[in-house]
């Protein structure tokens, strides 16, 4: 095996994993935000019931 | 991101290269430690298996062939379509602990070239995916 053959190999996998965890990322900062939504709509319910 | 931007050659031609003839099928975004891990994939009409190819499991970001955490010899499939199934579950096997590090299953020809590597996943001792 020739060693820009590996080098090359090394970087598509770098991508692949790459690409995953970007995805990953945009899935969890999205599921952060309802959870940060959710947690506020339940603090106004149990502290501030006439604001709502 | 300007890193990859610069290699656009590997991104669009991921299906027709080299890298893809062996596609890991269902990988978890996480896995126990220290528990049997079933390594699926599928071969490619693209790739002609042999008795000392091998899966190995990689860290992300691995620069050779030699930098395997630990691996297994693939066994012969019966058909290229069929899925292949390598179970990591000898318990000389000696798998990741939860570090917090990112893993990928990579399948590595006798010749030791790389034909495939599987999205990335995790070891982590609670709530498995």
């Amino acid at each position: 095996v020739c060693a820009g053959d590996e080098s090359v190999a090394s970087h598509f996998a770098l991508v692949t994993a790459y690409e995953d965890i970007k995805k990953r990322l945009r899935d969890t900062e999205r599921e952060n935000t309802l959870l940060r939504k959710r947690v506020k709509q339940l603090e106004d319910k149990l502290f501030r019931p006439e604001a709502l | 991101m300007a890193l990859f931007s610069d290699r656009p050659l590997i991104g669009t031609n991921m299906d027709t290269s080299n890298f893809a003839h062996v596609i890991f099928q269902n990988v978890g975004k996480s896995y126990l430690p220290h528990a049997a891990l079933e390594c699926h994939y599928t071969l490619t009409q693209f790739i002609k298996p042999h008795p000392k190819d091998w899966v190995g499991i990689f860290k992300v970001g691995w620069s050779t062939a030699r930098d395997y955490y630990t691996f297994l010899w693939s066994p012969l499939p019966e058909s290229y379509v069929e899925d292949t199934c390598c179970l990591f579950d000898h318990p000389g096997y000696y798998v990741p602990n939860d570090d917090g590090e990112f893993y990928q299953f990579c399948y590595v020809t006798h010749k030791g070239e790389i034909r495939g590597a599987s999205t990335p996943f995790q070891f982590r001792g609670s709530s498995p995916t």
